[in-house]
């Protein structure tokens, strides 16, 4: 009780300090003329008498300074002292504050903006209460011919597992692709996502407007198209106004009714990701052909709470054990047939990202805390350098009675504060760069877009770091400054040499790091060369792609109207004046779609021999020439290839060798993708298909129109800029048939980087780790000579006068720095190439120890840092020997 | 030093810091000679623990100071101090004549 009393009375001091002081002022003052009085009564002078009094009171100050230790928290008043004399100690040198600050905020602002991802898609939990309990539904297939997983499943599925109430208290499932939404006459892009009935309730949303889907919605197919929208969605496209309810909107060609709005900041299954409208499952037939009972399409993604009380193992076993008798419940025909069901923890969301960017994001974690040390190490050495000129400071402030855990306290507030002010900067840095990162990884994609902000975490780690990054780096000098202080005078020989060696050797660690971050960044550079400069068996400078459909894709188009359309569509696009060659394909290549078949060969003895799953493209006349692939052998598809005349099929260089090792393919037949003994009438070269870093492909190409296909992907070779050909094609498909769409118009260049993603942010990211470790090894380099001529003023002047040349000094200097990085250089090779083998896997076509890369690192850093050694080291040339040796 | 404060003002009533230092002379027939300022640390963890209450005042001669007097809970306090110390002067007693 009365301890707490006490504490209440000492926090209320540490705002009244003013007050305290005067009134203990005022006690001592009242104090001493007591006792003069007394004295004076004694028969004493006033003035012996004043005296007198003094002697008998004792040291005024160390009265106060007790008292002030009682009244309040001294630590806290004192640290207080300590940020106002550390701010008034750091703002005498702005320079090395400077350096610091820069160092630190490269170095922590990284690190931030790594963390960002790595806490967004790594660490952070769905905003469920019971997130634990959220698991992600999978399923393992096992057939004869192999084994593999899956993620998606039918419909019939998700209604049989939301029937195992002994394991799960819920399931939801969705699908999500980007639409077209219709509002006036601009079609807008937005992320659509079909849902079942209880999918809201199972993240206990609630509407911020009208009212959100539920179980009835989803209840019978086609029966309510109704859906909800987005708050983004509501305030972008409908101004926020609430008649939006009720009101129908066009959503790739189906017409739905907006029932409610999501409140803002949703979080779905996912916390990366997020849709702009969602749908009932049931509304699946008016978008996409075929209705959601289809037990052959794979489409839905689940998400299941378990049952109160039941643990994940628990869950698991029975659901392994539920299997058969879901199994036994389905469809006969259906896809996935035979499928165990399992279960995955998704307390931190719906698995779209984790599993590819874990180890991407980790590796980067690791580079940037490997920046973050070669700051620290910078961070260190200018301490050290300036606790050095301090050092007589230091001395008068022991010399006068500071405690050595003060003053060692003193320093270590000043690098804090150095450290929070980098963290600050660090900060603007970081989301700056996240920023651009984002952008840079999402640029071209085309379905999914990664969304990841920072959040209290990332503050938080931001602020650690810096804490953390100030001790480290604090520590030591300022023990060293706390220690060195007892002898005044000269400065130790001994002393300065121990000093230099810790210098140095800090140094060193910089240099050998900055080999490891560099490394890095060569082989990802050297990988990402490789992929862009990958033969992709086509040409794709200046090519368009564009795919062009019935707006309604459920709507059931005759193939022949659908011809008639598209062909009429061509012919007008290669009039226009920016369009060289154009063709039609299906699917476009480096999408991502991708159609195989099975490949029957007759050979002359009637033997057939079949090849599974061979790749195929619908090719239309002039593909291969707006493509630029070579014609081998045979000729190309023609116009006479109609869909009544004989069957055509053209190979690749891959599968003509596979099919008919040694022999002529042209003339031979297949039966295959839909056609009956087809004829070979041609050989093209190799290319690729859905990836750049695919191998060597067999593939085939049927005639589009031989494929009763009714929509395509135009494939266009043009002159100048895309955007304006984009337009025009806009313009051209809304007079010639208004009722097709154009969507996903990209050019080959941006399909490609899209691939290459992750390749791009990677080298983007090591080559700025890598440049940034060695700007700071550097600037460490630099300091240590810079210093180091700043020390040696009076040797080299002594040298110079006994008659050393100024190369001969330069060479002093630079030998040092020189010594240093090839020891660095030496250290941190097969360290990098250690380290290098854990990124192996990421790289295209590069291996960790091939010379020519750890060539051009150790080239790369020793040029450098020779530069940085030379800057200062000319310096000491320009000393003059006369006044070098007056000045000491 | 706490409890001997609180115990001077107990007896002697209200005083100033100067009256306690030099009770404290007197009582100790100088055995404690201490400079007079270490007292206010004294003083002020008593007030801040409510047992004591300082407030201004005038002197017989006219001279202005702080005068401390004992308050109500000073009192238990006291009363609850001094059965402690005497326990433990107590038990601090018997194991020094064990010893010797």
């Amino acid at each position: 009780m009365s301890r707490w009393r006490r504490f209440l009375a000492k926090l209320s001091n540490l705002f009244r300090r003013e007050r305290a002081e005067k009134d203990l002022a005022r006690e001592v003052a009242a104090h001493l003329a007591l006792l003069e009085d007394e004295y004076r009564r004694r028969g004493m002078s006033p003035e012996e008498a004043l005296y007198a009094a003094k002697r008998a009171y004792g040291s005024i100050e160390q009265a106060k300074e007790l008292h002030r230790d009682e009244r309040s928290f001294p630590w806290l008043e004192q640290s207080w002292q300590d940020v106002r004399h550390a701010w008034r100690s750091l703002s005498k040198s702005p320079g090395f504050v400077a350096v610091a600050l820069l160092s630190l905020a490269f170095g922590i602002g990284v690190n931030t903006a790594i963390f960002t991802l790595v806490n967004g898609i790594l660490l952070k939990q769905l905003p469920l209460p019971d997130a634990g309990r959220i698991v992600q539904l999978e399923g393992r297939v096992e057939t004869p011919d192999r084994t593999f997983e899956t993620s998606r499943f039918n419909f019939p599925v998700i209604r049989e597992l939301r029937r195992q109430e002994m394991v799960f208290q819920d399931v939801i499932a969705f699908w999500a692709r980007s639409a077209i939404l219709e509002i006036g006459n601009e079609p807008v892009r937005v992320d659509l996502e079909l849902v079942t009935g209880s999918y809201f309730s199972f993240f206990g949303t609630q509407p911020a407007l009208g009212r959100l889907l539920n179980e009835d919605d989803d209840a019978v197919e086609g029966a309510n198209p109704v859906c909800v929208i987005s708050y983004e969605a509501w305030q972008t496209y409908f101004g926020g106004d609430p008649k939006v309810i009720e009101q129908a909107i066009t959503i790739d060609g189906a017409m739905l009714r907006v029932v409610g709005v999501v409140p803002r900041g949703f979080v779905g299954p996912e916390l990366q990701r997020s849709a702009d409208v969602w749908a009932p499952t049931a509304i699946k037939s008016s978008i996409l052909p075929g209705g959601r009972e289809l037990a052959g399409m794979i489409w839905l993604a689940a998400l299941a709470r378990l049952k109160p009380g039941i643990s994940f193992e628990e869950a698991a076993a029975r659901l392994q054990a539920a299997s058969p008798v879901i199994e036994a419940a389905l469809p006969d025909e259906r896809a996935n047939k035979a499928s165990v069901y399992q279960i995955r923890d998704a307390s931190k969301g719906y698995d779209s990202w984790r599993k590819t960017l874990r180890d991407p994001l980790l590796i980067l974690m690791g580079a940037v805390l490997l920046v973050l040390l070669v700051a620290c190490a910078n961070l260190t050495n200018l301490l050290l350098a300036r606790m050095n000129d301090r050092r007589q400071e230091f001395a008068i402030k022991l010399a006068l009675g500071i405690s050595r855990w003060r003053l060692l306290r003193q320093l270590l507030v000043e690098s804090l504060l150095v450290a929070l002010a980098g963290g600050a900067a660090a900060l603007l840095i970081s989301v700056a760069l996240t920023r651009l990162l984002l952008a840079l990884f999402n640029a071209g994609s085309r379905y999914r877009t990664l969304e990841v902000a920072p959040d209290s975490t990332v503050f938080l780690y931001t602020l650690g770091t810096c804490v953390v990054t100030a001790l480290i780096a604090g520590l030591f000098p300022a023990w060293q400054a706390s220690r060195a202080g007892v002898h005044l005078g000269p400065r130790t020989m001994t002393h300065s040499r121990r000093q230099s060696y810790v210098r140095r050797s800090l140094v060193l660690v910089q240099v050998t790091l900055a080999v490891v971050l560099l490394f890095g960044a060569v082989l990802f550079a050297h990988s990402l060369g490789n992929l862009k400069t990958v033969d992709l068996g086509f040409d794709m400078d200046q090519v368009l792609t564009v795919e062009v459909g019935h707006r309604n894709r459920a709507r059931k188009v005759e193939p022949e109207a659908a011809a008639l359309v598209l062909d009429q569509l061509l012919a007008r696009v290669r009039q226009l004046p920016s369009v060289e060659r154009a063709a039609f394909s299906n699917p476009a290549i480096l999408t991502g779609g991708m159609i195989a078949s099975s490949f029957v060969i007759t050979n002359t003895s009637g033997e057939t021999t079949t090849l599974n799953n061979v790749h195929y493209l619908d090719a239309g006349v002039g593909y291969f020439s707006t493509l630029n692939m070579p014609l081998l052998q045979g000729r190309d598809f023609l116009e006479t290839d109609r869909p009544g005349s004989p069957p055509v099929v053209i190979v690749n260089q891959q599968l003509a060798s596979q099919a008919w090792p040694g022999e002529n393919p042209i003339g031979k037949r297949v039966d295959g993708m839909g056609l009956k003994s087809a004829e070979v009438i041609g050989v093209v070269g190799n290319s690729k298909y859905t990836n750049v870093r695919e191998d060597t492909k067999p593939i085939a190409f049927r005639a589009f129109a031989q494929s009763k296909t009714t929509w395509g992907a135009l494939q266009i070779r043009f002159r100048g800029a895309p955007q304006p050909l984009e337009r025009d094609i806009q313009t051209l498909v809304k007079s010639v048939a208004p009722n097709y769409q154009i969507s996903h118009a990209a050019t080959m260049e941006i399909l490609r980087d899209s691939l290459i993603a992750q390749d791009r942010l990677l080298t983007f990211l090591s080559s700025l780790f890598g440049f940034l470790g060695t700007a700071l090894a550097l600037v460490g380099v630099y300091g240590m000579i810079s210093y180091s001529v700043t020390r040696r003023t009076h040797e080299i002047g002594v040298r110079m006068s006994v008659g050393a040349q100024r190369g001969q000094v330069l060479w002093l200097f630079v030998r040092d720095a020189f010594m240093l990085l090839l020891f660095g250089v030496l250290l941190g090779t097969p360290l990098a190439v250690t380290l290098a083998r854990l990124l192996e896997a990421m790289l295209y076509e590069v291996t960790a120890s091939d010379p020519a890369n750890i060539s051009i690192t150790v080239a790369l850093l020793l040029l450098s840092g020779i530069l940085a050694a030379y800057l200062p080291g000319r310096r000491a040339t320009r000393v003059n020997p006369v006044q070098a040796l007056r000045c000491d | 030093l706490d409890l001997i404060v609180l115990r001077t003002l107990a007896t002697m009533g209200p005083q100033h810091a100067y009256g306690i230092a030099t009770r404290l002379q007197q009582v100790s027939e100088d055995l404690l000679r201490l400079n007079q300022g270490t007292l206010y640390p004294a003083l002020v963890r008593l007030e801040q623990q409510g047992w004591i209450k300082g407030a201004w005042g005038k002197t017989e001669n006219g001279r202005e100071a702080r005068f401390y007097a004992v308050t109500r809970k000073g009192e238990g306090a006291l009363q609850a101090e001094t059965q402690r110390w005497r326990q433990i002067s107590g038990f601090i007693e018997k194991l020094l004549w064990e010893d010797s």
